[in-house]
């Protein structure tokens, strides 16, 4: 098949595109994650609509009237409902929105954070990075539960907020390393001293020349730190830190716990489901991405 | 005036030392270097591996500070410049990198490619920008433009690659041009193409060049003026006919009768070295051939021999004199 050769930026961005997910789609595994991810994404898009169409829709404050406990699977509840009367298929959705809110914003933080950090640690060397990468040995040591549990206290309340901040401003050491040790070799590369010559400032160099080049390797790191954060504050929840006045399937793991209803098979295992198989989502997404990033693994 | 007057121009390497080790190892990467190069001249860095060629080439576009010495360019020390005064003279400096596949940016388009130097040097509208690159890219007859402009580097062949480079180079307009080894990492089917691709350019925009190479049948093809370097040392210097048909330096005559350069006028016998080029990490002091030279007399481990004028336009470090 002959290539058309494209005429403008935009042509030619979007060839780019074509051809990351021309490799991509070779990977079926991937696709299977990229399935998954778009089968919850809709589930969650759904889950701002339920409500609309019948108020006991709503995860937190539906309560059926003719329901006053538990109950199994039924033509109104598809997967039944909680101790409350509350419908569980619209917590699920309620979950999966709380899960790419939480995901994907601790996941960016961290993933920002993590590769300005190694960036200029690695440009830089010396003191610089000396510095940057203590403060990076502190990080990963700072214990997470009495942290949330301080933070909380301190802010006054349980927030999932508190949780995304928390899980951002821990998660952003181990790529920040990665990204260091990539940009001591990328430096050193020519076209490094050619932009050099040219007069660009070391910011240009880092943000504009060697930025780029790091960048599929951050996005590999972001799918794990997506998955990391779901299930964090899963299990946060679940341990009752979590945030009250939000349904995340680890909080209705929680209600489930606490309820006395670890064995209400219809409630314990949709949330615990739901927790697998998006973290597999990504983490699938993750290892596709990983073969077209690291070359070495590519199949010929 | 010359266009460039370098002076005493030196840069060690410092190598960090072991844990333990109280001094620290310096490479004498370039050492006492001398020399001018006049407008419109291309200029030959010649010798073996290691012996500073690319070094010196850095030194002279200011990608890497000298350790002493002086580099007057039009006049002006450029040597330590720093900032916006650096910035500014960058406009008029460009280098051609040896190896086209790491030299080009993989995620910069080819557009991208030859308008960062217009962008950093801030440069026309993007409109002019687009048109610059355009016609760039038709001087290093890489032709029409469209189909290259938005191409990205992987999609190219190693000659098309240096052609980047050099439009890149091109670009800005500079007055002198660095250019390291550009055809050894190409097909040898190719370099013909690259190499006479540079010499009329030089000549269409007056370019003065300074061509690095190990080669010196590419440096007879490229050169007016070569110099030979070795161990951090310039050795020899003179036009290009005259290095290669009457040279004087003990090295240069062992190096010519190496290298298969066609000679006309007679055939060379053939100089065998003793030892290995040694290494420049703390070099002993007197003339860095002295360990393997013939003709070497107790001066020669003693002093340093100074490049000097034995004809004229002909320089040679050495105490034998021819
Ligand atoms: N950044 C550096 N740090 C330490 N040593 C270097 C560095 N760059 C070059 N050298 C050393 O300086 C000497 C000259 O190198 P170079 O200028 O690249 O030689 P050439 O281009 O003639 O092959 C070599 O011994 C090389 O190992
Ligand atoms: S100075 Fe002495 S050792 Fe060096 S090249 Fe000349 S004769 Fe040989
Ligand atoms: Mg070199």
């Amino acid at each position: 098949m002959e290539e058309q050769k494209p005429r403008t930026k935009w042509e030619a961005r979007i060839q780019q595109w074509k051809k990351s997910w021309e490799m991509y789609k070779e990977n079926k595994i991937g696709l299977v994650g990229i399935g998954l991810l778009v089968f919850f994404f809709v589930f969650a898009v759904l889950g701002f609509v339920m409500p609309h169409i019948d108020p006991i829709y709503h995860p937190m404050t539906g309560f059926d009237p003719f329901i006053v406990s538990k109950s199994p699977p039924s033509i109104t509840h598809l997967l039944g409902t909680d101790f409350w009367g509350r419908d569980i298929m619209s917590q699920l959705m309620s979950g999966a929105q709380i899960a790419f809110l939480i995901g994907l914003t601790a996941a960016v933080v961290a993933v920002a954070i993590g590769t300005t950090v190694g960036l200029v640690s690695g440009y830089y060397g010396g003191t610089t990075d000396t510095l940057l990468m203590r403060t990076v040995d502190i990080v990963l040591t700072l214990p997470f539960l009495p942290l949330i549990i301080v933070v909380s206290a301190a802010v006054g309340k349980q927030s999932i907020w508190v949780l995304v901040l928390i899980i951002a401003l821990l998660s952003w050491g181990g790529i920040s390393r990665v990204i260091r040790s990539q940009t001591l070799s990328l430096k050193q590369r020519p076209f490094v001293e050619a932009a050099r010559v040219a007069g660009a400032t070391d910011a240009r160099i880092i943000f504009r020349h060697i930025g780029p080049n790091v960048l599929p390797l951050s996005f590999l790191y972001m799918s794990f730190l997506v998955l990391g954060a779901i299930l964090t504050e899963a299990g946060v929840s679940y341990l009752g830190l979590g945030d009250p006045t939000r349904v995340s399937w680890g909080i209705m793991l929680q209600w489930c716990r606490t309820t006395g209803s670890t064995f209400t098979w219809y409630w314990m295992l949709p949330p615990g489901l739901c927790i697998t198989l998006m973290t597999l989502s990504f983490y699938l997404i993750g290892r596709a991405v990983d073969e077209i990033v690291n070359p070495r693994l590519r199949k010929r | 005036m010359p266009l460039l007057d370098v002076q005493d121009l030196t840069k060690l390497f410092a190598l960090k030392g072991g844990l333990f080790q109280k001094q620290t190892n310096y490479v004498h990467a370039v050492e006492d270097v001398s020399f001018q190069i006049e407008k419109g001249e291309s200029f030959g860095l010649a010798g073996e591996s290691g012996c500073g060629k690319t070094t010196c080439g850095k030194l002279l576009v200011r990608l890497i500070d000298p350790t002493e010495g002086h580099i007057y360019f039009k006049g002006e020390d450029i040597a330590y410049l720093k900032g916006s005064a650096l910035k500014e003279f960058r406009k008029n400096v460009q280098m051609i990198f040896q190896d086209p596949y790491e030299s080009l940016n993989p995620r910069f388009s080819i557009m991208d490619t030859i308008a960062e130097p217009l962008i950093i040097q801030d440069i026309g509208t993007p409109e002019e920008r687009e048109e610059l690159v355009a016609n760039a890219l038709k001087t290093v007859d890489l032709n029409p433009p469209e189909d290259f402009i938005f191409r990205f580097p992987h999609e190219l062949s190693g000659g098309q690659r240096q052609r980047i480079a050099v439009a890149r180079a091109l670009v800005i307009n500079p007055e002198f041009i660095v250019a390291d080894e550009p055809m050894s990492m190409l097909d040898v089917s190719i370099r013909a193409g690259v190499m006479n691709l540079l010499l009329e350019l030089k000549e269409r925009f007056n370019l003065t060049l300074v061509f690095v190479t190990h080669d010196l049948a590419v440096a007879r093809y490229m050169c007016n003026r070569v110099a030979i370097m070795y161990v951090g040392k310039m050795v020899e210097l003179a036009e290009t006919e005259e290095l290669i048909g009457n040279p004087y330096h003990p090295y240069t005559k062992a190096l010519l009768s190496a290298v298969p350069v066609p000679d006309p006028k007679e055939k060379r016998e053939r100089i065998e070295l003793r030892g290995r080029v040694p290494t420049p990490i703390n070099p002993a002091p007197g003339c860095r051939f002295a360990p393997r030279c013939e003709y070497a007399k107790d001066i020669c481990a003693q002093q340093d021999p100074v490049l000097t004028e034995v004809e004229s336009g002909h320089w040679i470090a050495c105490f034998q004199r021819g």
